[in-house]
């Protein structure tokens, strides 16, 4: 059986990129320094990021505005969407397994002791 | 409205998905951030559910009072209703553009057969003592309706 990990995405390692497409998927779009605020970074960081994200095709940027005043609105692409599900289904995974892990380690450290009635009954 | 989950002040903040404490922490991180944005997201089934409650409160009072002077309050309310409605979308809308999970169809769909119903009422009022109760409480039921449905899309498709 394979470990999550693998199915882990190298460019969603990184919580605040994580965050960022987690938000957007909350939404159709979202407006930079809303998202800004929300995640409590400073524009160029979130800039930085951005760009990455965008590079690898995980969302969309897209210059608008709101009366008169320039915005610049954010989504989520399917390609984007799709990876953030199986990251966070492998985050899950990997919570689960060690879960589990830890569980059948305690076992092998702490064997499940005999109850006094099976002591009872095997005499 | 910010995320209690972490604060992202630093560009290399970064969390071993590899652990389990590091994977718990980034899918807080997401799903934080997801439900932040969630929060501030217009709820249209609440509006849906406020449009019900008004014709159930500004409607029935026409059996007990004279038309003459509840109309000038029915008008009023729908009024401020309208505002209120178009304010409560519009500012949200600045900031974010959600999946929207009714259309303008449905609205009038919807204040079509309000006012069918509201229109016989009004002819049999004279004839039926609590027609306009009536006439509210069939006009009501889409409102809620269309609430319920639109709440069970909003959960299955975009709710963290």
């Amino acid at each position: 059986m394979s470990h999550p990990r693998e199915e882990l995405d190298g460019l969603l390692q990184h919580a605040v990129r994580l965050s960022i497409v987690g938000a957007l998927s909350a939404a159709e779009e979202v407006e930079f320094g809303y998202l800004r605020d929300v995640l409590s970074v400073s524009d160029s960081v979130l800039s930085r990021q951005l760009s990455q994200l965008e590079e690898a095709g995980y969302i969309h940027i897209r210059k608008g505005y709101v009366g008169k005043r320039p915005r610049t609105w954010l989504s989520l692409t399917e390609l984007g969407g799709d990876v953030l599900a199986r990251h966070m289904h492998a985050l899950q995974e990997i919570v689960n397994f060690s879960g589990r892990d830890q569980s059948t380690r305690l076992e092998k450290t702490f064997p499940k002791q005999p109850s006094s009635d099976d002591l009872i009954r095997a005499e | 409205m910010q995320s209690k989950v972490l604060s992202m002040t630093e560009t290399t903040y970064q969390s071993d998905p590899d652990s389990p404490g590091g994977a718990g922490e980034l899918l807080a991180a997401a799903n934080g951030a997801k439900k932040d944005i969630w929060s501030d997201t217009p709820k249209e089934w609440k509006v849906f559910v406020l449009w019900g409650i008004w014709v159930l409160a500004f409607v029935p009072p026409f059996d007990f009072l004279s038309g003459n002077s509840w109309w000038p309050v029915v008008w009023i309310a729908s009024a401020a209703g309208g505002v209120a409605t178009t304010v409560y979308f519009v500012s949200r809308s600045r900031r974010l553009h959600w999946t929207r999970q009714s259309s303008w169809r449905d609205w009038m769909v919807i204040f079509i057969f309000y006012a069918l119903i509201m229109a016989a009422a009004a002819i049999v009022h004279s004839h039926f003592r609590y027609a306009w109760t009536t006439a509210a409480l069939i006009a009501a039921i889409p409102y809620f309706v269309a609430a319920l449905v639109i709440r069970n899309r909003e959960r299955r498709h975009v709710a963290p």
